[in-house]
């Protein structure tokens, strides 16, 4: 990357980030956590069956 | 006849594998040609060299097989980002750039990179995913018809644990396991957090966890990680930071854990000890779990196993002494390495099946599936150089180097094509006699430059492995830990009152040097089939001596890959206080080699591992 578009990407960075990944987040986290960042002490299983049957 | 080329890279452990209908021409890590430990740097060398030992060209090719989905991943890279917002702009900074300028698109680079080989047009790039990749390097050379398969690593896409069945030449997919919730990412937690290395220094971790009790335990499952009966698990994600940057842990984990990390290289205590055994038992426990869910969801009697959580050889031997299975199977490049295999095997099915199950053997040929060189070539490098050697028949190299152990020497063994995968399993070997108490300490001190609270590995012949080792199956790539046989123990750990590392040196066994300080070793099995040059070595050590055990290390010093060329080999010998180099039949002796003078300190240039 030259140096004049490695300074506009770092410059766009910030700005992409608050425009985009922060509000998307909250979103998403309003419905659920993508990432699922807490165990479920009630679940029986974490499995993802990936079977072509089930 | 299909072929692939399967290449794995820009991760960790970068490689390059040749098959043809099922058979594997070569395979190697990038780490050997490129002398960088661990290279992730695209596998130039690794797959010219693949070419070169099929004698082909890229044009010659179907197919190249790349180990994973580029943009699967990034797709996983973007949740994360989304799912920190707005805590994680530290890594978005750093690993965003470069997801857009192109890892997204790694397959492009990886048809650059080969175009630039200059060996022909590059053939279509097809992708597996992560763990079918490794599920299929689990299966697909395996000697099973069929199997249940294991895949457990730190992540890939986004599995990060998986199960699969495989019949025939299919491996289809059962259940999963996603990012974040890694039992790979887990254990490397608390590698970083006693001051190893993650992605290497896992390895010595478990080497720690039998001078500790697993006093943590508890604590881990009540708050690291919720495991199901079923082995299924999730991690409770406040006290890891490695979704938000480089690093492992934060101030959570240190909380819970009795204070900061250990420093790299500062002085191990009784905490780290306890860390270790304590994350062993958790990562035991899920691995047994794991297993008999394999076990109950397949209905197989047989396990494959793949996944940088597969070299816990230490596990492996549990579920073989839980008899959850009849028998199992280890990938010996279980880590990322191997996926390039996998994926080469996927691309390059047989149309008649897979032929090596005929012969009731594995496929991969005891590993042996990197460079090897001709005496014509060795004997041309050490004319060329003017080095003193002694020219024997096979035969008598063997009894020599034999009588030379029996001596009490420590000897470079350098035979056959190079190993693949992270062991040296007799090919690219240090050897020396497992009987002496004094062989640890010196193979240690005077060759590999480090403190250590691992004992070596032993290399046994099958037909004689029951006699030392409580091991109820094969074991041909150090990928099984199993107890000294009860004949061969000499004493009870402690009751020569030593402490903490000093216990590695108490005499606990006939074979002190390979054995741990709880009874335990990692064990090789030889088997003439697999291995007739070390198998040979080992008779003939066996006739001279009665022991049909040997000590065998790395050919490499502290933090260098294993030597892969006959000028690697000499020059760690040189470097090193290796008594004898055993070069195919080329036989060299220290006292007669001229002086070695380099410029500089090569142990500066070595990073630490
Ligand atoms: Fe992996």
């Amino acid at each position: 990357m030259s140096t004049a578009r490695r300074a506009a990407v770092n410059l766009l960075l910030p700005v992409v980030y608050v425009l985009l990944f922060i509000p998307a987040g909250l979103l998403t986290r309003l419905f659920r956590d993508p990432l699922h960042r807490k165990p479920d002490r009630s679940a029986t299983s974490y499995w993802t069956d990936t079977g072509p049957t089930t | 006849m299909p072929t692939a080329l399967g290449i794995s890279a820009f991760y960790h452990d970068s490689a390059a594998a040749l098959v043809d209908a099922g058979t594997i021409v070569a395979a190697a890590q990038e780490e050997r040609f490129s002398r960088r430990r661990h290279d992730p740097a695209f596998p130039a060398q690794a797959a010219r060299y693949c070419l070169t030992e099929a004698g082909t060209k890229l044009d010659d090719l179907d197919r190249i097989a790349y180990y994973e989905d580029p943009r699967r991943k990034f797709h996983r890279v973007l949740w994360t980002q989304i799912g920190t917002a707005p805590r994680g702009f530290g890594t978005f900074r750093h690993v965003l750039p470069e997801w857009l300028a192109w890892k997204r698109r790694a397959t492009e680079t990886v048809r650059d990179r080969l175009q630039d080989l200059d060996l022909g047009t590059v053939p279509p790039i097809d992708c597996y995913q992560h763990h079918e990749s490794h599920a299929a390097s689990a299966f697909l050379p395996s000697p099973y018809e069929s199997a249940a398969i294991l895949c457990v690593d730190g992540v890939g896409e986004w599995t990060t644990t998986s199960l699969w069945r495989g019949t025939g030449d299919r491996v289809e997919p059962v259940a999963e396991l996603r990012f974040p919730h890694s039992l790979g990412m887990l254990y490397s937690a608390f590698t970083y957090f006693c001051g190893f290395k993650v992605d290497s220094g896992e390895y010595k971790l478990m080497g720690l966890a039998p001078y500790g009790t697993p006093r943590y335990a508890p604590l881990i499952r009540e708050r690291l990680v919720d495991i199901k009966p079923d082995g299924s698990f999730r991690l409770d994600m406040r006290y890891f930071a490695f979704l938000l940057g480089r690093v492992m842990t934060g101030r959570p984990f240190e909380k819970l854990f009795d204070g900061p990390r250990r420093e790299p290289e500062a002085p191990l205590t009784e905490r780290e000890f306890d860390l270790a055994a304590s994350v062993q038992q958790v990562t035991e426990e899920i691995m047994l779990r794991l297993a008999r869910t394999a076990r109950e969801r397949t209905g197989e009697s047989r396990l494959c196993l793949a996944g940088g959580v597969a070299l816990n050889c230490v596990a492996n031997g549990r579920i073989v002494e839980e008899e959850i299975f009849d028998e199992l199977w280890i990938q010996p490049a279980a880590g990322d390495a191997g996926g390039a295999l996998g994926a080469a095997f996927l691309a390059a099915r047989a149309p008649d099946g897979r032929s090596h199950l005929q012969q009731g053997r594995d496929a991969m040929r005891g590993a042996r599936l990197g460079p090897g060189y001709t005496d014509q070539h060795i004997q041309a490098y050490l004319d060329s150089h003017g080095l003193p050697y002694t020219r024997l028949s096979s035969a008598e190299l063997s009894r020599q180097v034999a009588a030379e152990l029996a001596d009490g020497k420590v000897v470079g063994w350098f035979q056959d094509r190079m190993e693949f995968g992270p062991r040296a399993l007799g090919c690219r070997s240090i050897l020396g006699d497992p009987r002496n108490p004094e062989m640890q300490s010196v193979m240690n001190q005077k060759i590999k430059f480090r403190e250590s609270f691992r004992p070596f590995a032993p290399i046994v012949l099958a037909e004689d492995a029951e006699e030392y080792f409580q091991l109820r199956q094969p074991s041909p790539y150090m990928l099984l830990v199993a107890g000294i046989a009860e004949k061969q123990r000499r004493d009870t750990p402690g009751q020569q009152g030593a402490r903490g590392l000093d216990r590695l040196r108490e005499t606990r066994s006939a074979i002190p040097a390979v054995t741990h300080v709880d009874h335990s070793a990692r064990i090789q099995t030889v088997d003439d089939a697999d291995h007739p040059v070390l198998h040979r070595l080992l008779s003939d050590f066996k006739t001279q001596t009665g022991c049909a055990v040997l000590v065998n290390t790395s050919f490499n010093v502290r933090g260098e890959p294993i030597v892969a060329s006959p000028q690697d080999a000499y020059r760690c010998f040189m470097r090193t206080n290796i008594d004898t180099l055993a070069l195919g039949d080329f036989l060299l002796h220290k006292a007669d080699q001229p002086e070695w003078k380099e410029s500089g300190d090569w142990r500066e240039e070595i990073p630490l591992d």
